[in-house]
Order: structure tokens, then sequence, then C-alpha cells
């Protein structure tokens, strides 16, 4: 009896001091836009309107923690906009929830990094509660009805140039891999069993490369082989072992990459999901206990899991991973922003498209493949060094831009590159 | 002398501390009902009052009756189950399905009410798979739970594939206004019904607190059994059919790790999750809701979501601390 008082008191006061510095959070929120107001925000932000915009999304990692810090202490700030942040919501009773709630809690509007092949379901639903909306997806089969529907609060979407980046990992595979040595793959395929299109277009480009560098054919067709909801075997004629896996953030998968690895089969681990923070534990203890190289290519954002991943060496001398797309998490933000904010504005007009559909903004990904490179790119991305500055943000508005275009939005992202980054932050 | 006798009595009186009266106020026969029910009133108070009267409007509470909705059904059906000192967590995965297959009865015969027809008797259909495991079988509920949660997801998933399985979303739209609430209402009045007013309700509950003695007063344990399943099935099969008139689209991850909501809205809502005497039908609903208020609530004061698994962890701890004595009672079969 006496523990469940004394746990009773515990947990009493855990509770004061939780309600306490949630009080406190909220109060510092505040101060954080009196302080724009009354800085630089009023000189630029056109003295409208405090914009609330509702942030749902997918994962909480790096690139989340990163956007979340940009939003909240850059562009927040300058614009005039407070930003709300989801939990992590992976299927679209949580989406739709995060949304409603948004809508009581006052946003505007919703930009969305939970993209489930539902953008209908979405759009009417903020249609319903009066708040615009765009989404880190682009156009398919599945949501093309939406873009031609004419909703009014449907801004379209943003994502990297798949194409682009599929061809990155097919490059630098050709490049590299010599096809007198025999090498057996494991490729996780991550969402694209979900319809995820980034993903399926770097595991349909990785599994092109293998077939193009060793000139074998696949029993399956490649849709087969990377849509799979399942672990699946590419058989081929030349005997390569090609072990496709799908997953990519729910338990059980790391698990699974582990246990194929440590059938010491395979040496190359081709990534297509945003994962090279979860394996490099994994792959270190296979090559510790197999005494064999692993070769390890993927995907990711700049930040600690990518660094760390760059400047930790194997028992072969090896870095961790040895190549990586990568995207700037400020410049994708800065695009979602920017469409929610023209819209806002009134300024609609630069969100669409010729034909009047919303149009899609896509960015292209950098190839790093070595720390040297990533030293270059240090400090990149975090305060002070933002990739999409005020400057590339205020590019893409209308309200800065008279008469600007969808189509000149685009060439403004296209203009942002690395050596126009390096020149400007260095 | 008479004054000084009188003055002894009083002083030899023991006095109650505070947790002997927190304990005396947890026995008392209408607490399980009153206590969760005023947490979740003064839980809505205080939002009301820290959102500057922005909580207790119309909007706002359609909006959470609405998301409590699917979880507070399965919460009511599952109740049935955990009434009889059985468990079963697999319900998420179960409702999952049993949506999968009424989509694709809609996919081929596009008619709506087929779809609901598929999905209640699916609801039904699985639920009793599980219920025979245990009553045929005599395998533990929990250890058929586990095993039918493996079993039921590959099959959404495989039955899923990439893309998710679509209705007509303008006729979802149609159908989840007065269609939800009406099939909601009528689904929790009977469960009222027939678990707190009838010999059924009375056996499950009695089973529950000592399935031994309940045997030796002639209540057949088996067919109770089947009968807390059957009306279980029925809300989960409801479940599912609102699951879709929400979303208009099942995935492949649908219900994945709802049960286990389910078992924290039964808790929060004041019931033993081991079931017996003080068992009953509403808990779950009532939990359910809380845990949204509670999402919604944070949310609108403009706590970070971070800090609202915190501070919901917290307030759940303490909403459990204080559900969590179990009667006495003699001693009960164990559970797992």
């Amino acid at each position: 009896m006496k523990a469940k008082r004394w746990v009773s008191y515990i947990l009493t006061a855990a509770m004061s001091v939780s309600l306490a510095a949630c009080s406190s959070s909220g109060e510092a929120s505040d101060s954080g836009s009196t302080t724009a107001q009354t800085g630089e925000a009023v000189s630029s932000s056109e003295n409208h309107e405090t914009f609330k915009i509702a942030v749902l999304e997918l994962q909480l990692n790096d690139e989340s923690t990163n956007r979340a810090e940009y939003f909240n202490d850059y562009i927040g700030p300058k614009y005039n906009c407070e930003f709300m942040f989801s939990e992590a919501c992976d299927d679209l009773d949580s989406a739709m929830t995060f949304i409603e709630n948004a809508a009581s809690s006052g946003c505007d509007a919703v930009i969305n990094y939970y993209s489930g092949g539902n953008t209908e379901q979405l759009v009417q639903l903020c249609q319903e509660y009066g708040m615009y909306y765009v989404e880190n997806a682009g156009r398919s089969d599945t949501n093309d009805a939406c873009y031609q529907a004419g909703y009014d609060n449907f801004g379209g979407g943003f994502q990297a140039d798949q194409v682009d980046t599929g061809r990155l990992f097919r490059e630098y595979l050709l490049e590299t891999m010599d096809p007198s040595k025999e090498h057996n793959f494991i490729i996780a395929t991550g969402g694209a069993y979900q319809g995820n299109v980034l993903q399926t277009e770097i595991s349909t480009n990785m599994l092109e490369a293998i077939q193009e560098l060793y000139g074998l054919t696949y029993e399956s067709t490649l849709e087969e082989l990377v849509t799979s909801a399942s672990p699946i075997e590419a058989v081929n004629d030349k005997g390569i072992a090609i072990y496709c896996y799908p997953g990519g953030s729910a338990s059980g998968w790391l698990e699974g990459i582990s246990a194929a690895l440590q059938t010491g089969k395979y040496d190359y681990l081709l990534l297509a999901p945003q994962a090279l923070g979860n394996v490099g534990t994994a792959v270190s203890e296979v090559e510790e206990a197999l005494d064999k190289d692993i070769t390890v290519i993927g995907f990711g954002a700049l930040g600690d899991a990518l660094n760390n991943a760059f400047n930790t060496t194997d028992k072969f001398g090896n870095t961790t991973v040895s190549m990586s797309t990568i995207k700037f998490t400020s410049l994708v933000s800065a695009m979602a922003f920017s469409k929610v904010y023209n819209m806002l504005t009134g300024y609609s007009e630069v969100t669409k498209a010729d034909n009047g559909e919303p149009a899609v903004l896509t960015f292209r990904m950098e190839a790093v493949t070595s720390a040297d490179q990533l030293a270059e790119m240090s400090g990149w991305d975090t305060d002070g060094k933002w990739v999409a500055d005020y400057d590339v943000v205020d590019s893409f508005l209308g309200m800065y831009n008279e008469g600007l275009t969808a189509e000149q939005v685009q060439e403004r992202i296209n203009a942002v590159t690395y050596e126009s980054i390096k020149e400007r932050l260095e | 002398m008479e004054q000084i006798s009188q003055q002894a009595i009083v002083k030899d009186i023991p006095r109650l501390g505070l947790m002997d009266r927190i304990d005396i106020m947890k026995n008392k026969r209408g607490f399980p009902l009153v206590f969760p029910l005023s947490m979740l009133a003064l839980l809505a108070v205080i939002f009301h009052i820290l959102t500057g009267g922005e909580f207790l409007t119309l909007n706002v509470l359609k909006g959470v009756f609405n998301q409590s909705l699917i979880v507070g059904t399965m919460a009511i059906a599952v109740s049935f189950i955990y009434t009889t000192g059985n468990i079963d967590f697999s319900v998420g995965n179960v409702m999952g399905l049993a949506a999968v297959f009424g989509v694709m009865a809609y996919q081929v015969t596009e008619n709506m009410a087929i779809m609901i027809l598929v999905t209640f008797l699916s609801g039904m259909a699985l639920m009793m798979c599980n219920c025979a495991l245990g009553v045929i079988f005599h395998i533990k509920s929990a250890r058929v739970a586990v095993v039918a949660m493996s079993v039921y997801s590959a099959f959404t998933v495989f039955l899923v594939g990439a893309e998710p399985l679509k209705v007509d979303y303008k006729i979802c739209k149609v159908l989840e206004g007065n269609f939800r609430y009406i099939a909601f209402i009528l689904y929790f009045a009977g469960c009222i019904l027939m678990y707190h007013k009838t010999a059924i309700g009375r056996k499950l509950r009695f089973i529950g607190g000592n399935a031994v003695c309940a045997k030796q007063t002639g209540i057949n344990e088996n067919e109770s059994i089947v009968t807390a399943f059957i009306f279980a099935g029925i809300g989960v099969g409801l479940a599912g059919v609102l699951q879709i008139l929400r979303t208009g689209s099942i995935a492949q991850g649908v219900g994945t790790g709802m049960g286990m909501d389910v078992m924290l809205a039964t808790v929060l809502g004041g019931m033993s999750i081991f079931g017996g005497a003080k068992s009953n039908a509403y808990a779950g609903f009532i939990g359910a809701v809380t845990v949204t208020v509670l999402n919604r609530g944070l949310l609108m004061l403009g706590v970070s979501s971070t800090l609202i698994q915190g501070a919901r962890a917290i307030i759940f701890l303490l909403l459990v601390f204080m559900n969590s004595e179990r009667q006495s009672t003699l001693p009960s079969r164990q559970q797992f």
C-alpha cells in the first residue's frame, strides 16, 4: 500500500511538471511569434495575419527534425507562420485524424509527407475544413483524377525527380562494379510494394544496372520483383544471387536484412528507403563475424546519420556507406512551403501549370561518394547555412515576383545545384 | 464519567487516511462508471478553459466522437471477451481482414449493401475461428490472438497488394453521415441491454470472476464464451464497415496495432482486462473518447507532438493506477 502511495505521489508530481512544461512550451512558441512580428517579419510579411500550417509526417527521423527546425526557427519568423507537426502517421486513418485535429487547432493549410495513394480523400477532407493541401508525391494513376477535378484547395505535389535519382544509382553501379567478379546483392525495395514511386524507380534502376553489368535475364519481370510485398529471390540465368527485400521502417525489417546478411552470401546491400542510419551496426557485425567486406549504397538526407555513415570505417578500411544520394531538406521544405504560402496569400496561379491544373514541383538529388565530398557540405542545411535561404524562398513566392509561374518556380529550383550552393555558402 | 468514556471511544476509532478513503471510494458500486466519466468531463472542461472556449463546441465534439468510433466500437465488442477472463488483441487485424473482404466484394458487385454484409459476416466468421481454437482445442485465447495477428496480417498484405483497395468515396461520404450513427447506437444499446440486463451478461461476469464456481452453479463456460465471441464478432464487423466508410480505401496496414489501442481504451475506461464482476460494456468507449479528447485537446493547446506523447503517457498511468486494484474475490484461474 505504501508503495502505491509513493507511486501516486511521483505520478502526480510528474504530471504537474509535464503540464507545466507543456504550458511553458506554448509560451515559448508564442513569444517566438511576437519576436517575429516585431523584427524582420513585419517588413517582409506585408503585415498579413499569422498563418498556421500543419505538417503531416510519415516518419520521425533526421530529416523530419531538420524540417521542423527549418520551419519553426527560420521560415516561421520571417513569413509570420506557425507550424504544427504530427506524430508519425503511417496510415490513412491517422492522417485523417491529424488533419481533423489540425483544423480544430485553426490551421490554414496542410503539407503532407504521407502519400499513400489517397490524395482524393485528403483533399476533400481539407476542403471540408477550409484548408489548403499539398503533398509529397507526384502525379500518378491513383491521383490523376484529383488533378483534373479542379479542387480550389489543392496545390499539387512536390517530389524528387525520380528518373534522375534512379539514374544516379544506376550510373554509380555501372562505373564502380567489375563484372568479371561475381557479386551477390540484397536490394531493399522499401515502400515500392506500397506504390512509393521514388523507391520503385531506385529499385528498378538497381536491378537494371545489375542486369546490364552481367548481361543476365530475370525469370520474373522487374515490376514483379520490385513490388513484391514479401522477400523474393530475383532468379536469373547467370546464377547471381539477388534478394529483393521490401519494407524499411516496420519492426522486424532490420532483423530480416541482418539475417540475410548473416548467411554470408551477399556482399552488396542496396537501399532504396532512407535507412542508412539503421543498417550500420548490422553490416559491421556481419563484416566482423564473417570477415567479408559488404558495400552499402543508399539514400539519405544531410544530417548526423549520413555523417556517421561516411565517417566510420569498417575493418577493411572502407567507409560504412560507399555511395548515397542526398536531398537538401530545406529546399524540399521550401518547395512545399511556397505552394501553400502562395495559395494563402492569394497567388494560387503560381501553383498551377499552364493548363490550369495543379503543378508538380521536382528537385534533383546529388550523389555523395566520399567523406571528403560530404565534408565540403559540412554545415549545409543547418541553422545559418540553409540551402533554401530567404532569397531562394522569396524567389518562389508570387507576392515578391509579379507574374510568377509554376514553370519559373521549377527553373529556380533547378538552379539550386551543388555548385550554386557551394558558391553561395562558402 | 459518561462524557469521558464517549471521548475515549471517539479517540479509539482509527482515523482513515487519504488512501483508505480512496480505497473505500473505489469499491463503491458506481465508481467504475462515475470515475472515468468524471475524468473525461474534467479533461474536457480543462481543455475548454485553456483553449479559450474552443473545445466544447459542436464541431470539435463531433470530431471527437467520429475519431473514437472505430476503436470504441471494437472496445465495446471485446468487453464481452475480456469479461470472461479471456483476452484477444487480434481484433484490429480481424477488423482489417474483414474490411478487405468487404471491399473486394464491393469491387466485384459495386453494391454497398453487399460490402457491408460481407464485412459483417467476415468479422463474425474470423472471430469465431479464434473462438473455436480456444473452445475446441483449449488453447489460451492470448496465444490464439498472437498467431491470429500474424496470419490475418499476412492475408491482408497478400490480398491488398501494392495499391490500396478503394471504394467509391462519394458514396462513403453519403453513408458515413447517418448510417454510422444509427449503426453504432443500435449496437451500443443492444450490448448494454444484453450485458447488463440479461442472464447472458451475468453469466459472462460470473465466469470471469471465478470459472470454477460458475461451472458448479451449472453455467456452461464454452457456451458463454461462444456467445461472447459472437457479440464481439458483430462489433468487429461493424468497426470494419465504419473503417471503410471513413477512409474509402483499405491499405495493407489496416488494423495493425489497433488491438493494443482497444486494450488501452478498455483499461482507461475503468475496466480490468482480466474480467470479472466489475466488468461492463461501456468502459471501452469511454476510454476511446478519453484518448481522443487528450490527443485533440493537447494539439489544440499547441503542445508539440513529442511532448504530447509524454503528457499522454503520464495521464494514462495516473488513470490506470486509479483503476488498477482488482476486487477481492475468490481465487481466480490463471490468465496466461
